[in-house]
C-alpha cells in the first residue's frame, strides 16, 4: 500500500515592497528631487506604477549621496510589465535625456524586493495617521540563516520595544525576499531628531537586558542570530514623507 | 526570468549543501517523510520547480566556499507560488530536520532575478543536449547608469566574440533586475580547462581591439564603463550540475 503524497498548502503572495536605493552622482540630488516630484508621477500613473509610499535622501551611511524610495506591489509580473512600459515611454526618454543634460544623475541602483515581517504587526496599524517627520533610519540586518524567524521574533519582542520606548517610531519591518546578503531583516524607523536617536543607540549598545538577550541567542543557536547591520540615515522628502504605518500618501 | 541563488556555505559544509540540493531537486522523492528516494519525481518536481540549468561550486572568487545555481521561471507569480510552498513541504522539513546537527550549512544567500541581456542574442548557440563540462566562469560587471546599451553592444561585438575565439563558450549573458549594483551584467562562460582560461585572460588583457574599445568608452564618458570585474571561477557539479548550450536556449 502506498501512502498518499503529502503536499504543503498552496501559497498565494500578494504583498511586496520594492526598495530602490540610488547611488547618486554628486551634485545631482536636487535635480532628481524635481524629476521624482514633478516629472515622473504622471508617467508612473500612466503605466500602472503605484505612487511611492515614501521618498528620502540620505545624509549618513554606506551610500553617499543616496536617494531612496519605496513602492508597494501585489504582483511581481505586473511590476515587471509596468516598469518595462515606463522605460519604453518616449516621454520618459525625453525627460531622462533632457534633465540629464548629457550627465547622469544616478550612477548605481540597488533594487530589493521585501515582504512584510510578522514583527511589523504590532506597529502596522498605528493609532494616529499622518506623515511622520524627523529623521528616518533604514536598518538592513543580515540574520542567521538557520531560522530567520528567530531574528524577526527578537526584533518584535526585544529590540523594537526598547527603541520605541526611547523615541523611535516603527514605520515598517520587512524580510528580504530578492536581493543581497539574505536572509535579511529590514527595519524602517523614524526619530524625532538626531539627539534622541543618539541617546537611544547609546542605551541600546550598553543595556544589560539587550546584552543578555544577545548572549542568550548566541548560546541557544551556538552563534549570533544578528550578523552585520548596515544603517542609512535619511531625510524624508517634503513631497512624499512616509505616513504612519506606511499608509498610502494622501492625494 | 532567471534566478541565481548564490549560497555562501559554512566552512566544511559544501558537500552536505550540494547533497541537500540534489536530494530535493534531482533525486526521487521519498514515499514517506524522512524515507529513502522512492518515486520517479523529485520533491521540486511536485511543486513544478524547474530543474536547475546549471549548478556550481566556487573555485575562486568572493563568498567561497560557495554554491550557486540558476533556474529559469516562466513567471515570478509561478516562482512565488512554487518555491515558498516547497519550504513547507513535509518531506523537505523531515529531510532538513534529519540533516540538522546544530551546525549551519549556509551563512548567507544572494538571490538575484536576472533577465537575458541584449548582448546574449547574437551569441546564442544552436540547441544541443550535450552537457558542458570544463572550467566555468561567472563575470559580474557593473556599468554606470545610462551606458547599458553601449556596454551590451561592446560585450556582444568585442569582448565575448574574442573570448569565444580564445576557447570560451558563452552560456548566458544577463542583466540584474532584483539585486545590487544595477546596471549590472552577469555573464557565464565555459572554458575547456584552466590553462585555456588563463591564457585567454592574459591575451584579452593586451588585446588591441579590447584596448581600443575601452579607449573609445573612456573618450565618450570620461570614465571607465567597465570597471572592476567581480569574477568567479566555477566548477560545475559533476553530473546534474552541468549546463547545456546557452542554458537550453533563449525562449
Amino acid at each position: 500500500m502506498t501512502a498518499p503524497v503529502q503536499m504543503a498548502p498552496e501559497v498565494h503572495i500578494d504583498d511586496y515592497y520594492e526598495l530602490r536605493l540610488y547611488e547618486m552622482v554628486p551634485g545631482r540630488t536636487p535635480d532628481l528631487h524635481h524629476r521624482m516630484s514633478v516629472e515622473v508621477p504622471p508617467l508612473f500613473a500612466r503605466h500602472g506604477i503605484p505612487r511611492p509610499l515614501a521618498y528620502w535622501d540620505g545624509f549618513a551611511g554606506p551610500i553617499n549621496p543616496l536617494y531612496a524610495y519605496l513602492l508597494r506591489w501585489q504582483n511581481l509580473d505586473a511590476r515587471m510589465a509596468a516598469w518595462n512600459a515606463f522605460y519604453a515611454d518616449p516621454e520618459w526618454i525625453e525627460i531622462r535625456d533632457g534633465s540629464n543634460a548629457g550627465r547622469q544623475m544616478v550612477d548605481t541602483t540597488h533594487i530589493f524586493i521585501l515582504r512584510p515581517s510578522p514583527a511589523w504587526e504590532p506597529w502596522r496599524t498605528p493609532a494616529a495617521a499622518g506623515p511622520v517627520g524627523g529623521i528616518h533610519e533604514l536598518r538592513l540586518h543580515q540574520v542567521l540563516n538557520d531560522d530567520p524567524a528567530r531574528a524577526h521574533a527578537a526584533l518584535a519582542e526585544i529590540d523594537l520595544p526598547f527603541l520605541t520606548a526611547r523615541g523611535a517610531v516603527v514605520l515598517g519591518v520587512f524580510a528580504g525576499w530578492y536581493g543581497t546578503r539574505l536572509p535579511q531583516a529590514v527595519t524602517l524607523l523614524a526619530w524625532p531628531d538626531m539627539d534622541t536617536r543618539q541617546r537611544a543607540m547609546d542605551a541600546y549598545d550598553t543595556d544589560p537586558g539587550i546584552l543578555a538577550a544577545r548572549a542568550r541567542e548566541r548560546d541557544d543557536n551556538r552563534r549570533p542570530i544578528f550578523l552585520r547591520c548596515d544603517t542609512h540615515l535619511m531625510r524624508p522628502a517634503p513631497y512624499g514623507t512616509a505616513q504612519a504605518g506606511l499608509a498610502p500618501l494622501p492625494d | 526570468m532567471y534566478e541565481v541563488r548564490f549560497y555562501s556555505v559554512a566552512h566544511g559544509r559544501l558537500a552536505a549543501e550540494i547533497a541537500r540540493v540534489h536530494d530535493v531537486a534531482i533525486a526521487g522523492a521519498p514515499a514517506e517523510p524522512g524515507g529513502p528516494p522512492a518515486c520517479a519525481e523529485s520533491l521540486w518536481d511536485r511543486y513544478r520547480i524547474p530543474r536547475p540549468l546549471g549548478a556550481w561550486t566556487v573555485a575562486a572568487g568572493q563568498g567561497a566556499p560557495g554554491f550557486l545555481s540558476i533556474i529559469r521561471w516562466d513567471s515570478l507569480t509561478h516562482r512565488d507560488s512554487a518555491y515558498p510552498r516547497f519550504w513547507n513541504d513535509p518531506y523537505w522539513l523531515a529531510l532538513r530536520a534529519k540533516g540538522a546537527d546544530g551546525s549551519p550549512l549556509v551563512d548567507s544567500i544572494e538571490d538575484w532575478i536576472l533577465r537575458p541581456s541584449a548582448a546574449w542574442g547574437p551569441l546564442v548557440e544552436p540547441p544541443s543536449a550535450t552537457p558542458i563540462g570544463g572550467v566555468h566562469e561567472m563575470r559580474v560587471q557593473h556599468v554606470p547608469a545610462g551606458t547599458q546599451a553601449e556596454a551590451a553592444a561592446a560585450l556582444a561585438t568585442v569582448d565575448l566574440p574574442l573570448a569565444r575565439r580564445l576557447g570560451a563558450r558563452v552560456l548566458g549573458v544577463f542583466e540584474m533586475v532584483f539585486g545590487p549594483n544595477s546596471p549590472c551584467f552577469v555573464t557565464f562562460l565555459a572554458w575547456p580547462d584552466f590553462d585555456t582560461q588563463q591564457r585567454a585572460a592574459a591575451r584579452l588583457d593586451v588585446e588591441p581591439r579590447v584596448i581600443q574599445q575601452r579607449d573609445r568608452e573612456m573618450a565618450r564618458h570620461h570614465r571607465r564603463v567597465f570597471g572592476r570585474m567581480d569574477q568567479y571561477i566555477l566548477a560545475p557539479v559533476p553530473g546534474w550540475g552541468l549546463p547545456t548550450a546557452s542554458f537550453g536556449g533563449l525562449e
